[in-house]
């Protein structure tokens, strides 16, 4: 699935840039990550995380790799359906895809 | 999702393809197993026309390729093309494009010496040996290179464009690159000066793409995000896309400067109309908003104009160009002008005055009855204070003054059908600049008699700049509707004239313009395209630049374009000759004893704008004459090197100074950066160990309070974040002081706590006060009288 996969994202991405829908998702998904809260869980975290590193010798590298794949597991089901059914939405408007 | 440099060697082996070709093959089926699309692939190797499924079926297109060694094929449903050699989506440029009209790149370059233009580019670097250039290279025109369009950011692309070809601010960029300094995230002067770099360069490539400086100005201005595209077909939203993607434009470029330089010292203000008038002195800040019974609708009600409902970017500043940063001193003393509003008082017949500074002039389009008005009306008793448009008038002279009289008499007189009336530019300017009658509904609030008043106002340019941008108001944005003026403004390449519009203050010699850009908007309000039409400095030819094409085209073409937001640049022969008999000096290479060092900046300012003003050598200097400490390792950047004969001409010209002969560290500023840092130390290493102990102590007798605000002050001078020292302790805000006389802390101060230790080291060192101590002693328990007599007492003691 590697080539038809990747042409398809390709297109898909390049659409959504041009009518600029993917900064509008983007920005809607910023707004539903912090009505539910995952911004200020994520932010606990990460505290959490320099305070058992410690301040001094914690990298924003050794961050990242910390709390991406607990911000992943984070996201709320809804905000995930939501997001999905405006995607799916699009293309079926754009539906030379 | 740019096109990606790095070809793909393997694209040779693709025969002819055309768009119909791929369609009728779409529309078939897997040559293998009979499946129809979508998502078919058809074989790009020359004389194979396989059509096979994809990954969602047989993948018949990749047994294919694998036995025939076929790398390249081509989606059928999203025409891309990938590569299997490369395991990659690779692209075709042109090959595949639909055939739409004028879509092929048609780049030009001058090959054939052209007639030499007054504007030639003189090298800046005078004395620097390694700056030669052969003559070829001197014609050879440069900047000619187009941009991507990122997805509808043809504004953004026509906007860099038209300041890309604005000599002062590129030379800027290019010469004094080693100015360009800043820590500020995301660092837009230098995303700017990497584009303007790599548009300049002699090996330009055909296009740039401005992906990071697009990043950039999104981060930094919300408004060029998401709703900043036009959007087709969407109606709701649509009002405030459209609006946007109109305004974007010129936003784009009156916000330029302010954000390419990091803040100035003045916020943003919501422009709602004329500035509201205060009486008074006149004064740079801008007055107080004073409402009248009813907001003024608009600088000229009468006239059609474009309101904007997003946030005005022009920005009043308060003591133009003061900040430090260079470049934000090169660019607002290049483009922002200085107008001077007067009002006239209806009921005292005083005159209010008031100094706005703006970053462009946002005209109005006159419409046919406004332009009869205007043009009978300066003729007219305009109620006016004497000296007005009158005065100036007759400084044109008589004869001209009565030929124009009889110009606008006839055309005011011939029915519209007949002459069609031709809007130019100088009756925008004039409709923008003319006398503001508030009176009706438009009255407004004299502040010293407190009432509702009749005037008029008065326009006037105190200032005017190199740059002068114009901008027409040719959109117009309703709730739920907008639309755009299409009617031609005619508007002069050459010899504008600013001079009737200026104030009697103003001290600007020289006050013609010469166009050198113009963006030019295509289409409708909902939907449309940007082009910017530049002069390039190198060989004065006129090019179109639309996204990644660049085309030459001739002066004609350009006077008839629809101008959007126009460009002027000071024009000055004078300034010209000047530069060539400097250029001669240096060319005599007379050997002088002494060398000069001028600022690097002030050469590239004689060298781009027409008034240079002083030379500006205590930029790089300290107080003392040297050279400051932290500036010393990049001198290079800000120095230039010039014999003797070309200084002196320069100094005996301009003035300022002072002359420099030699380059050194301050040591005196190098001995007051060192006392200053030991001394940073030195109280922060104190603070931290009598801090220390105090919170070692587990039940201290006495807390001292301190005001946080004071100690945060002092908190950024010591880590190094404020230059500046705090001025004496400050308690008063958090002090509160009893009838008694006796200070207590305040009910909610924000305060901190320290020892007494603590509290006597920042107060020998600052002074102030005054001193809140709070006793944790069983004396609590007594009342608060014998409680303050035994403060006394012991404040008493401590006293002795």
């Amino acid at each position: 699935m590697r080539r038809d996969v990747q042409i398809l994202r390709a297109a898909i991405n390049q659409k959504l840039i041009e009518t600029g829908e993917r900064e509008r998702l983007k920005e809607l998904l910023r707004a539903k990550l912090i009505e539910c809260g995952w911004k200020d869980q994520l932010k606990a975290h990460c505290k959490e995380v320099i305070k058992e590193k410690g301040l001094e010798h914690v990298t924003v590298d050794d961050l990242v790799a910390e709390i991406t794949p607990k911000g992943r597991a984070l996201v709320p089901d809804s905000v995930k359906k939501e997001l999905l059914q405006r995607i799916r939405t699009f293309l079926a408007q754009h539906a030379s895809l | 999702m740019g096109d990606s440099r790095d070809l793909c060697p393997h694209l040779d082996s693709i025969g002819e393809v055309t768009k119909e070709d791929l369609l009728l093959k779409s529309k078939g089926t897997c040559q293998s197993c009979g499946v129809t699309g979508p998502n078919l692939w058809a074989c790009l190797q020359v004389a194979c026309p396989y059509v096979g499924c994809g990954e969602f079926f047989a993948d018949h297109s990749t047994i294919h390729a694998q036995a025939k060694k076929h790398n390249l094929t081509v989606n059928l449903t999203t025409f891309r093309v990938w590569c299997y050699a490369c395991e990659k989506e690779v692209f075709l440029k042109q090959r595949l494009a639909a055939p739409t009209p004028g879509c092929s790149p048609k780049f030009s370059e001058q090959d054939s010496p052209p007639p030499s233009h007054p504007l030639k580019a003189v090298p800046i670097a005078v004395a620097d040996e390694g700056e030669s250039e052969s003559e070829d290279d001197d014609l050879k025109p440069r900047g000619l290179t187009g941009m991507k369009n990122l997805g509808n950011s043809c504004y953004m692309n026509a906007a860099l464009q038209a300041l890309s070809n604005c000599p002062p601010l590129t030379q800027f960029f290019l010469e004094c690159g080693g100015l360009v300094r800043t820590d500020k995230k995301p660092a837009l002067c230098k995303s700017y000066q990497k584009l303007v770099s790599e548009v300049w360069h002699k090996k330009r490539p055909s296009y740039v793409v401005p992906t990071s400086l697009s990043h950039g100005i999104k981060l930094v201005n919300p408004m060029f995000r998401g709703y900043a595209q036009q959007v087709r077909g969407h109606p709701g939203p649509m009002a405030v896309s459209t609006s946007a993607s109109s305004s974007t434009c010129s936003e784009l470029v009156r916000c330029w400067p302010r954000r390419t330089c990091g803040p100035s010292s003045a916020p943003s203000r919501r422009w709602r109309g004329p500035p509201r008038l205060g009486s008074g002195s006149p004064r740079p800040a801008s007055p107080p908003p004073r409402p009248a019974r009813r907001p003024h609708p608009g600088r000229c009600s009468s006239h059609r104009t474009g309101t904007r409902p997003l946030t005005g970017l022009r920005s009043p500043s308060r003591s133009h160009p003061v900040s430090l940063e260079s470049e934000s001193r090169a660019l607002s003393v290049c483009a922002g002008h200085h107008a001077l509003f007067e009002l006239t008082h209806g009921c005292c017949q005083k005159v209010s005055t008031t100094v706005e500074t703006f970053q462009d002039l946002s005209l109005p389009i006159p419409g046919k009855e406004d332009l009869a008005k205007l043009h009978s009306a300066i003729y007219q008793n305009v109620p006016a204070k004497p000296g007005t448009c009158g005065d100036s008038y007759a400084a044109q002279g008589w004869l001209a003054f009565i030929m124009e009289y009889i110009r606008r008499f006839v055309v005011s007189c011939t029915p519209s059908w007949f002459w069609g009336p031709v809007v130019t530019l100088e009756d925008c300017l004039a409709a923008f600049f003319a006398a503001d009658e508030l009176k009706g509904d438009n009255m407004y609030s004299c502040e010293r008699c407190k009432k509702l008043r009749n005037g008029v106002k008065y326009c006037k340019v105190l200032r005017l700049p190199e740059i002068l941008c114009v901008h027409l108001k040719r959109f117009r944005h309703e709730v739920t509707y907008s639309f755009k003026i299409n009617s031609h403004v005619s508007f002069p390449l050459e010899g504008l004239d600013l001079r009737p519009f200026l104030a009697k203050e103003c001290t600007s010699q020289i006050t013609t313009y010469d166009l050198f850009s113009v963006i030019c908007h295509h289409g409708t309000a909902g939907s449309g395209h940007y082009i910017a039409y530049c002069q390039n400095v190198i060989n004065g030819q006129w090019y179109e630049f639309d996204d990644q094409y660049v085309t030459e085209v001739h002066e004609t073409v350009v006077q008839n374009v629809e101008g959007y937001v126009l460009f002027y640049r000071k024009s000055s022969e004078e300034a010209v000759r000047e530069r060539q008999q400097v250029v001669s000096l240096a060319a005599m290479r007379e050997p002088s004893l002494l060398r000069f060092y001028v600022s690097r900046e002030w050469l590239n300012k004689f060298n781009t704008f027409t008034e240079p003003g002083p030379i500006t050598n205590q930029t790089f200097l300290c107080s003392h004459g040297g050279i400051p400490p932290n500036k010393y390792h990049y001198i290079d950047d800000l120095v230039v090197i010039l014999p003797q004969n070309v200084w002196e001409h320069l100094y005996n010209r301009f003035g300022g100074g002072p002359a420099v002969n030699h380059l050194y560290v301050c040591s005196i500023c190098q001995v007051e950066i060192e006392a200053l840092a030991k001394r940073r130390r030195t109280e922060i290493d104190t603070f931290i160990k009598l801090n220390k102990a105090f919170q070692a102590e587990e039940s201290p007798g006495v807390i001292y309070c301190i005001s946080m605000q004071w100690f945060r002050e002092w908190e950024a001078f010591v880590k190094g974040k404020d230059s500046e020292p705090p001025g004496p302790i400050d308690n008063s805000r958090i002090a509160q002081v009893k009838g008694s006389g006796h200070v207590q802390l305040k009910q909610g101060a924000d305060y901190g706590q320290i020892s007494e230790e603590t509290w006597t080291y920042l107060n020998n060192l600052y002074g102030g006060g005054p001193e809140i101590a709070i006793r944790q002693t069983v004396a609590q328990l007594q009342d608060p009288e014998s409680l303050h007599g035994e403060q006394k007492i012991e404040a008493e003691t401590r006293a002795i």
